[in-house]
């Protein structure tokens, strides 16, 4: 089994696993995508508080999350949240951690007045307006003290770069976000970063023209380069990474139909039309639930689109989108509150009734970083019994 | 002295103290500009915060 194989064959079948899976090509076994956070470093042993702090605590964690359990995917490579950053310039305002309780508030840092602004000069208002709205202590520091700040952001890389280090080349993982190409849009920028849910939803209401040029000049903007090289890149998958595109919808969830038609649907449609284009494909973390959208994806060919079931139930969404491959199935609830016994039961139930000739990534359906979104009892239980499975087609 | 909430002006004068950004020799434009992208890398991960 794995203990037999080199670091690097071992890689290379997991790649192969999630690379079937996602082209409906018959997988030889369900691939197992973590979906691990925060909870590596608690499971360490570290808080969250002290290990967020800290590169060499987050590599012990990525490290001891490889070494205990048997994931094809680890999922998250410990740099969620990156306070390393945000405490060199007098602390976060968005972020409150104690403990093991990590408090994101509704922040703006960018006003309503301040979307013209935007639309204009991206860079400079990004740098005149939210940088120094979120941290006033950055205008009381010298020039050589924001450049020493400014080392944190070097550091903060080469932490992330270790770690996949760590996970690919030690343990042999095949990390989903370790792709070629990783694309933000415009409208999770407000969403997550500039406005917040409670401004946005205003603002959507108040001002969608405003947003909505936003969101063209942003995207826009960010969309140009990767398509372009996407276009410019060789036919068909990078078969060293086991995915080529990674992307994220987080503000769909405060979204109509018809507004996720104006505010993703441009430029989503030319990134997902470019990589079905190059017979590659894509993994889409959608948060919450995106069921409501999924006439949108129903034209793809299989093995372009990955989407999380977050909070749409899988079974549904396979019936509703069989093109679509699916990332779930392992409910944060019954892996944090349930048995090993239990969480075996619904890794072979998705077996039995989901793996059909591919098309399914076995994952947690929820980011997992609170203590009670997983034990790490039923975590090896699925793992062992997942490495142990053979489909038989 | 520049003024350090200006854009471009602020960034181009902290860029002059981040030579922990190694510099091409020879070609001090491209200096400037390597260390000018790692400053606005992280005015993005600050604002941000991911």
């Amino acid at each position: 089994m794995n203990e037999e194989k080199t670091p690097k064959e071992l890689h290379d079948y997991r790649v192969k696993l999630f690379r079937d899976a996602q082209n409906f090509n018959r997988p030889e076994r369900l691939p197992l995508n973590g979906n691990i956070w925060s909870w590596m470093f608690i499971d360490a042993g570290y808080t969250v508080e002290e290990a967020v702090k800290s590169s060499e605590k987050i590599q012990k964690s990525t490290e001891h999350i490889s070494k205990t359990y048997a994931l094809d995917s680890v999922g998250g490579e410990g740099t969620r949240n990156a306070t390393m950053i945000s405490n060199t310039l007098g602390g976060s305002p968005q972020y409150v951690i104690k403990g093991n309780n990590v408090c994101v508030t509704d922040f703006a840092c960018m006003d309503i007045d301040d979307y013209d602004a935007f639309a204009e000069n991206y860079m400079k208002s990004m740098y005149e307006i939210a940088f120094f709205k979120k941290y006033p202590k950055a205008k009381t520091m010298t020039a050589k003290e924001l450049a020493e700040a400014a080392k944190s952001a070097v550091d903060f890389t080469n932490t992330i770069f270790a770690d996949y280090s760590i996970l690919t080349d030690k343990y042999g993982t095949a990390e989903i976000s370790d792709c070629e190409w990783y694309l933000g849009f415009a409208f999770d920028e407000l969403f997550d970063i500039y406005r917040g849910i409670k401004n946005l939803s205003v603002d959507i209401r108040r001002c969608p023209a405003k947003v909505k040029a936003f969101v063209e000049a942003v995207d826009g903007a960010n969309f140009e380069a990767p398509l372009n090289a996407i276009n410019q890149s060789f036919n068909g998958p990078d078969m060293n990474r086991a995915t080529d595109v990674f992307t994220s919808f987080l503000g769909h969830t405060i979204l109509s139909s018809k507004q996720f038609e104006q505010y993703y649907w441009p430029y989503a449609k030319k990134l997902f039309d470019t990589v079905e284009k190059k017979n590659k494909s894509l993994i889409l973390v959608a948060e919450g639930a995106w069921g409501r959208f999924s006439d949108f994806f129903n034209d793809y060919k299989k093995g372009t689109i990955g989407i999380y079931a977050e909070d749409d139930d899988i079974y549904e969404m396979r019936r509703k989108c069989p093109n679509i491959t699916l990332l779930g199935g392992l409910n944060v609830n019954v892996m944090g509150k349930g048995s090993p016994e239990e969480c075996v039961n619904i890794t072979k139930k998705l077996y039995n009734e989901l793996s059909g000739d591919g098309g399914l990534i076995l994952s947690p359906n929820k980011m997992v970083s609170y203590p009670n979104d997983m034990k790490s009892e039923n975590l090896k239980a699925v793992a062992d019994y997942n490495a142990t499975c053979k489909i038989n087609y | 002295m520049a003024d350090l909430t200006k854009f471009p002006e602020g960034i181009t004068e902290i860029a002059q103290y981040m030579d922990y950004i190694p510099a091409t020799e020879g070609d001090p434009e491209k200096t400037m500009n390597d260390r000018v992208d790692a400053f606005l890398n992280f005015v993005f991960h600050a604002v941000a915060e991911v």
